[in-house]
């Protein structure tokens, strides 16, 4: 899967399921306090990875992830 | 968010009270327990445990419309019922055996033989406890979720009671990681039992009208239930006479739309089903602390 495939993947869960402003979204912008996102909003993630990319998400494994952007760089080494 | 509204779940009382309370269930005749209970521990509690009586009071006064007298009576009423309550607890931990109907076990069993996982919602209303015991789940790991703080007798006491039926306890923890035990339950094909009217672990909450009047029902429940879009079931089980009760099942719809949007769904529904149990049994109402906003 291509990476701009992958941005465009994530910021249309971004808006549509998690309700994030469209604005908001950067590949520098922070999960957490950039976007809002909290573990609730983690666990939807998961499930939602799950269905889109075909894998599932081990939370230790985010524990590095901070910025949209290595979101984005985790999914592509878990799909590649 | 005031404390009084994050859930504590604790049940009052220390070991030994636990334990003298387990040997009188085995050993003296219910009814004097419950009698002895109502006239002496009763009065005591309601005296000297201002937060619970008034939080009830006002839950007759503004929520019912009723007059101070009456709402007086069915604040004592309601304690009786929860003496009765947590007296059934302890004489099941003794051993004993409870008398109980259930309507709708079609809808649950139906759910049970099915390779889906579903979710159980419960509230602090009633005996929900009887449910956990009783609703046979031999095909499917029946999953409760419990807060860690509880008493250590009754920690024990549930450990021993889950053990024997492919039963399991999930714990909530600060790392919020209960969450990812509950929703991989439930992608197991799992059954998965929560309470939906205390907020626990993250605070983010509906406002949702209840008994005329908004009231904080917590996210989580409905967002797990949505994010998997399984099948959710609301069950009440309420005390119909001494050591009887009805367990009441009702499946929640699992609506169009986002994620978010069909949790808030479940929520309202969930709200609608309880108001009509409420409705039917107020002085079952076990919420001890100002429930509406």
């Amino acid at each position: 899967m291509e990476r701009n495939e992958i941005e465009e993947k994530v910021r249309e869960f971004l808006i549509d399921d998690l309700e994030v402003e469209e604005e908001k979204i950067a590949p520098e912008a922070l999960l957490k306090d950039d976007l809002g996102i909290d573990s609730l909003d983690f666990v939807d993630i998961v499930v939602i990875v799950e269905k889109k990319f075909g894998f599932k998400i081990k939370p230790e494994e985010m524990a590095s992830v901070k910025t949209l952007n290595d979101f984005c760089d985790y999914i592509q080494s878990k799909v590649a | 968010m005031s404390a009084e509204q994050e859930w504590k779940g604790r049940t009052f009382g220390a070991r030994w009270m636990h334990l003298s309370l387990i040997w009188m269930m085995h050993n003296l005749p219910y009814r004097g327990v419950y009698l002895f209970a109502c006239i002496f521990v009763i009065p005591f509690c309601m005296l000297f445990s201002h937060k619970g009586y008034i939080a009830i009071y006002h839950f007759f006064v503004m929520r019912r419309n009723e007059n101070m007298a009456l709402a007086f009576w069915h604040t004592y009423m309601n304690h009786c019922m929860f003496a009765g309550i947590i007296l059934d607890r302890f004489y099941t931990y003794s051993g004993g055996k409870l008398n109980i109907e259930v309507e709708d076990w079609d809808l649950y069993h139906n759910l049970v033989d099915s390779k889906d996982g579903f979710v159980i919602l419960s509230a602090h209303i009633g005996n929900y406890e009887v449910a956990g015991y009783t609703l046979e789940a031999e095909s499917k790991r029946f999953n409760a979720l419990v807060y860690a703080g509880e008493a250590e007798t009754v920690m024990d006491n549930r450990r021993k009671m889950f053990e024997t039926k492919n039963r399991h306890m999930i714990v909530i923890k600060k790392d919020m990681s209960h969450l990812f035990e509950m929703s991989n339950a439930l992608a197991n094909g799992e059954i998965l039992s929560l309470p939906a009217d205390r907020i626990f672990g993250s605070s983010r909450h509906y406002d949702i009208d209840f008994l005329g009047c908004k009231a904080k029902f917590p996210v989580g429940p409905f967002a797990v239930a949505a994010q998997r879009e399984v099948a959710v079931l609301a069950i009440n089980v309420m005390k119909t006479g001494a050591k009887k009760y009805r367990i009441y099942i009702k499946q929640l719809q699992q609506t169009e739309g986002n994620i978010k949007q069909r949790a808030e769904n479940l929520a309202c529904q969930y709200a609608n089903n309880l108001e009509n149990v409420v409705n039917e049994y107020p002085t079952q109402w076990l919420n001890y602390f100002e429930f509406w906003n």
